[in-house]
């Protein structure tokens, strides 16, 4: 036979084949004609070779059985009853392509345990798979989730195919159980979110599910949702291991929810469980699936599928429900069918979050932006948050403010001077931008934006931007800022990636070093210390390669790579060696000094004393002896002798005037920075009763961490300044200081709060400052201020304000008054030791006064005492000095 | 498949075993390489051990007294696909050449047993050590599908493979149709009128009833 008269007894054959049989011999007499050979051969095959694949031959038979002198398919009904593993299979429930699905019990008698065993036919995938099985066999054991049905059992049946043993589900596919029960769509997203999360972990444990459908998503009778299959379709197809995807005619595919990479023969992942995810909602809302592919040959479907958005479910569903598809789950679903995985959302997590933002009337992220939208949904939820607000409006106004001021004294060159001004004026106006929808003259219900709107409409503003990438950088830093003190930690550290990206397109190192101190930052908060220290340590090294080995950019980054270090001593010895220099060098951005706040200090040094051991070491630490130095032992900054570096410039500042008069302001700033500390009340400007009430913006507080910092009001502001004061009235410029003293007070007190714990934190300041310089004091002020303190209940301050009062009274000619120091000392060292540590820095100093004061009255004192608190106060270069001079007068006697 | 029981540990190989799979996977990728010399080697293993297997699998004591070539071969394959990670190009190949090898063993069995039938010839039967392979009815089968088959591909070289895989390595028409990287639906129709064909010609010369 040669090859042209096969081609025509096919042709003619297939043709014929194809008729309706009473058709055939009217085609035959025509297509054959007068060659009755032919046409009689194609009638023989029509004979045996006829539709399905019928009685055939012995041989075919036996070629093909599988030891039953069957084909796999026509054995099934004699497999009921068989063995297979552990298993006795019992019922048939199903067949498809690649094998049949069956109840089975378990055979060995163990206990009581029903399971869908399912047969793989033969073939030379079904080898493949067999080799494959191992492996991934212990991931899917690993997938122990209440609604993800549990991989029980496989292995190899003797001739070589695969079969596995899943949990049993006795359920309804989710589809007919909504459909069924005609379930609101409320509680059908309530269902898919259950699915979601199911998906989320098996995700999680590198499972990518790759055949999500209806079917494989059963609801049981008690209405709860369990996946089937997890991770089947890539246990039945080694392909998906390998790097060859598979082309064509993938008998595995599910074509009608194949997510279009499937159907190209890409790669899938986990993208593919979001598009399946996506159409799965799709039908549960609109109560059809999302692409019409019956009918249509695979080609079509992937033309269909690749290339032509889905509709909006609203727009096919019924017109009951359509209303409430319209809009949100509208884009949402559009979202997560988008044809490019890459731009669907990122990950299953994200498609359930913007579900539940929907649920809680929140702006949902798959939605475009318009202003309409935000301010219908902001009204709807009908609330205010206008402290967050201003929090906010703070924020970004700080942030503009700084790159102003970035823009105008700290650039080194001056290319980067008008770069950095033009980038300031671009980032305002976007922000301005931004709060004139917070306008209710421009748009209706506009001043109940909440944060979340801003940050969303920030968010979204930024994504689309067509700012610079520098100027992107910056606000993807100051975004993240805020996601970090709304301790929305995912989302900030994504904002610093974000803004990571920009800074690199940019080429903007400054901003890049930045963002990633930012996000290591970010990262301690919400992984700890363990997971930044190599982020913070990577974050150093860039720094110090950018800005060289000292500076004060490399402070902030210093600091908190030491917080991470678990050697206390080997961060406390790095922070000696280095942050000195650092502080004191010339430049560095505002921005940089900004975050220099001596909370930083604080946080530090109050992490050093939890590491080393408590107030021990903080006292070592505070030893000059032991190399001094130091950050600063953590002291109340109104104590005499605030500052805290005796081997430096302030050495001795307690004892009298700085060695030089003519400090540079950069040392006062060193000395505010290194030696205010607030150890012992760490949580005192954040809980003190009655700051700045309605301001809103009190530090907060977040795991020890001061985050916040704005506005001349801001209590790390006011105590910064206070500071200042207190280092000017005891560094030789007391007029300067007692100025700004009075200068803050007003302020505060025309705040209309003249009783708040700042007021009289600065009146006690204040008054210790002219005490200290033995200026005339009023002991009559002193009580009233005592009174006054009494009524916050703060002990750390009460005692400092019975302290300031016992002091006034000693140095009082009246001796009348001795008695009265005596017991509000007494009362001072009571309260140090009930509340605060016993060793609170003070408590020497305070055992000297009380001994000169019980002198004073004429009571007898312990001399050994008195001297060794007297030693312990000068080694520390602090305290009262007209109190100490008696003291050593007492003992010289 | 039918009645199962879990079998072929991984580990259930003989060091021989190993041996010779190994030289096995080795041809075949060599084999796939483009190496045609290969080619012999592969058939020379591939023969060995699918004879072996069908020998085991009569004389075990289950009573199987059936043949099952896709049986055979996919016990081969999954032994060897157990030890060796094969690209697609090999699996291609390892089953192209076990599918012309077990062709070439069941006829060389069905030869044999004809000329022993037919001749009377004390000849020792060397597959399955007289054992009952195949019936008389299906010898007779095999060996007049054996000349179509060749007539076959004198006319369509394809569509005498596609028979070929189909019924000696038991790969199913999708199978073969990813295999060669075109449309399954095509080469349905292909096999339809193939195996009608074949049908027919083995009917005319056996002289069954149409």
């Amino acid at each position: 036979m040669d090859s042209s008269t096969w081609q025509r007894i096919e042709q003619l054959f297939l043709e014929a084949l194809d008729r309706d049989p009473a058709e055939r011999r009217a085609f035959l007499d025509e297509a054959c004609g007068q060659d009755l050979t032919l046409r009689q051969e194609i009638e023989a095959m029509l004979g045996v070779g006829g539709d399905g694949e019928g009685d055939g031959l012995a041989i075919e038979r036996t070629l093909l059985n599988e030891g039953q002198g069957r084909t796999f398919e026509e054995t099934s009904t004699s497999r009921a009853g068989s063995r297979v593993g552990a298993w006795r299979l019992e019922r048939l429930l199903g067949r498809g392509g690649m094998g049949e699905v069956w109840l089975a019990a378990r055979a060995d008698g163990g206990f009581e345990q029903k399971c869908a065993v399912k047969l793989v036919r033969p073939g030379w995938r079904a080898a493949e798979l067999a080799a494959n099985f191992g492996r991934e066999r212990q991931l899917l054991a690993r997938l122990v989730h209440p609604n993800i049905a549990r991989l029980l059992d496989g292995g190899v049946t003797e001739d070589g195919s695969p079969f596995l043993a899943m949990e049993f589900v006795d359920g309804e596919p989710i589809t007919a159980w909504c459909g069924a029960r005609r379930l609101p769509i409320r509680e059908r997203l309530a269902l898919f979110r259950v699915v979601c999360a199911a998906v989320r972990f098996a995700h999680a444990n590198l499972v990518v599910h790759r055949d999500l459908k209806p079917a494989n998503i059963l609801v049981t009778a008690d209405g709860r949702p369990i996946l089937l299959d997890f991770g089947i379709a890539k246990l039945l197809d080694p392909d998906l291991s390998g790097s060859a995807p598979t082309r064509g005619d993938d008998r595995l595919l599910t074509p009608e929810y194949a997510a279009p990479e499937q159907l190209r023969g890409e790669p899938t992942t986990v993208a593919t469980d979001v598009w399946a995810l996506g159409a799965l909602l799709f039908e549960l809302l609109a109560g059809r699936r999302p692409f019409d592919t019956s009918g249509r040959s695979i080609q079509a479907i992937e033309q269909m599928v690749c290339h032509e958005p889905p509709p909006p479910p609203s727009a096919v569903a019924d017109p009951q429900s359509s209303a409430a598809l319209r809009g949100d789950l509208d884009a949402i679903v559009g979202n997560a069918l988008r044809s490019e995985p890459d731009r669907r959302y990122a990950s299953v997590e994200q498609l359930a979050e913007d579900l539940d933002r929907y649920l809680a009337d929140l702006p949902v992220r798959a939605r475009p932006d318009t202003v309409g939208y935000r301010i219908r949904k902001s009204v709807r939820r009908h609330r205010t948050a206008f402290l967050a607000g201003c929090a906010f409006v703070g924020l970004v106004l700080t942030f503009a403010a700084s790159s102003l001021h970035q823009a105008s004294s700290v650039a080194r060159e001056r290319d980067r001077a008008v770069t950095a001004n033009h980038d300031s004026e671009e980032a305002i106006a976007m922000l301005v931008d931004l709060f004139r929808l917070a306008n209710p003259k421009v748009t209706a219900g506009g001043d109940t934006l909440r944060v979340d709107d801003l940050v969303g409409l920030m968010t979204e503003r930024l994504e689309h931007s067509e700012e610079s990438p520098r100027v992107r950088a910056k606000l993807w830093s100051t975004l993240a800022e805020v996601h970090h003190v709304r301790t929305r930690l995912d989302e900030a550290e994504a904002a610093t990636l974000r803004g990571m990206a920009a800074a690199e397109e940019a080429q903007a190192e400054p901003e890049l070093l930045h963002l990633r101190h930012q996000r290591a930052v970010i990262v301690q908060f919400r992984d700890g210390a363990a997971a930044a220290e190599p982020l913070l340590r990577e974050s150093v090294r860039q720094h110090e390669r950018y800005y060289g080995v000292s500076g004060a950019e490399l402070a902030p980054v210093l600091q908190d790579w030491t917080s991470t270090l678990t050697d206390r001593d080997a961060a406390a010895r790095v922070l000696d060696r280095v942050l000195p220099d650092c502080l004191a060098a010339p430049g560095g951005s505002n921005r940089d000094r900004r975050r220099l706040q001596p909370d930083r200090c604080e946080s530090l040094g109050a992490r050093r004393a939890r590491g080393a051991g408590g107030v021990r070491a903080r006292l070592r630490h505070a030893d000059p002896g032991s190399g001094g130095g130091q950050c600063g032992p953590a002291l109340d900054p109104e104590q005499p002798g605030a500052v805290r570096r005796p081997n430096r410039a302030f050495r001795g500042s307690g004892a009298g005037p700085a060695r030089d008069p003519d400090q540079p302001p950069s040392h006062l700033r060193r000395t505010i920075v290194l030696g205010r500390g607030k150890l012992d009340e760490p949580g005192r400007h954040a809980r003190a009763p009655g700051e700045i009430p309605g301001s809103g913006r009190g530090p907060r507080k977040r795991g020890g961490h001061h985050l916040l910092t704005i506005g001349a009001d801001h209590a790390e502001v006011l105590a910064m300044q206070s500071d200042l004061a207190s280092a000017l009235v005891r560094g030789g410029r007391p007029e300067e200081g007692f100025a700004l003293y009075d200068r803050l007070i007003n302020h505060l007190q025309a705040q209309a709060v003249p009783e708040s714990t700042r007021v009289m934190q600065l009146q006690l300041a204040r008054t210790r400052g002219r005490l200290h310089l033995g200026l005339p004091t009023s002991i009559a002020q002193a009580r009233r201020l005592t009174r006054q303190v009494r009524g916050t209940a703060n002990p750390g301050l009460l005692a400092n304000a019975l302290e300031t009062e016992g002091l006034i009274a000693l140095t009082s000619p009246d001796s009348g008054n001795a008695a009265e120091a005596r017991a509000a000392l007494r009362e001072a060292i009571e309260l140090r030791r009930s509340t605060q540590f016993a060793e609170h820095p003070s408590a020497p100093f305070l055992s000297v006064a009380e001994s000169v004061a019980r002198a004073a009255a004429g009571v007898p004192i312990d001399r050994d005492s008195l001297a060794a608190s007297l030693r312990q106060c000068e080694r520390w270069g602090m305290a009262h000095p007209g109190t100490l001079r008696r003291a050593r007068r007492l003992l010289a006697d | 498949m039918g009645s199962s029981a879990p079998s072929l540990p991984p580990d259930a190989f003989l060091a021989y075993d190993r041996a010779m799979y190994e030289d096995l996977a080795a041809s075949i990728k060599r084999l796939a390489g483009g190496e045609t010399a290969a080619l012999d080697r592969v058939v020379q293993l591939l023969y060995d051990e699918l004879r072996g297997l069908a020998r085991q699998r009569l004389r075990s004591e289950r009573g199987e007294h059936t043949l099952g070539a896709t049986a055979l071969v996919n016990e081969a394959y999954l032994r060897l696909a157990r030890q060796h990670k094969l690209d697609v190009e090999s699996r291609t190949q390892f089953f192209a050449v076990a599918s012309t090898t077990m062709r070439r063993i069941l006829v060389d069995y069905a030869r044999t047993r004809t000329r022993v039938k037919r001749g009377g010839v004390q000849e020792r039967v060397p597959l399955e050590d007289d054992l009952p392979f195949l019936s008389d009815r299906e010898t007779d089968e095999l060996l007049a599908l054996e000349d179509a088959l060749v007539r076959l591909a004198e006319a369509n070289p394809e569509a005498a493979s596609l028979v070929e895989h189909r019924f000696f390595s038991g790969l199913t028409v999708e199978e073969i149709a990813e295999m060669r990287g075109v449309s399954s639906r095509t080469l349905q129709r292909e096999w339809v009128a193939a195996r009608a064909w074949l049908r027919k010609e083995v009917a005319r010369d056996l002289g069954l009833p149409d």
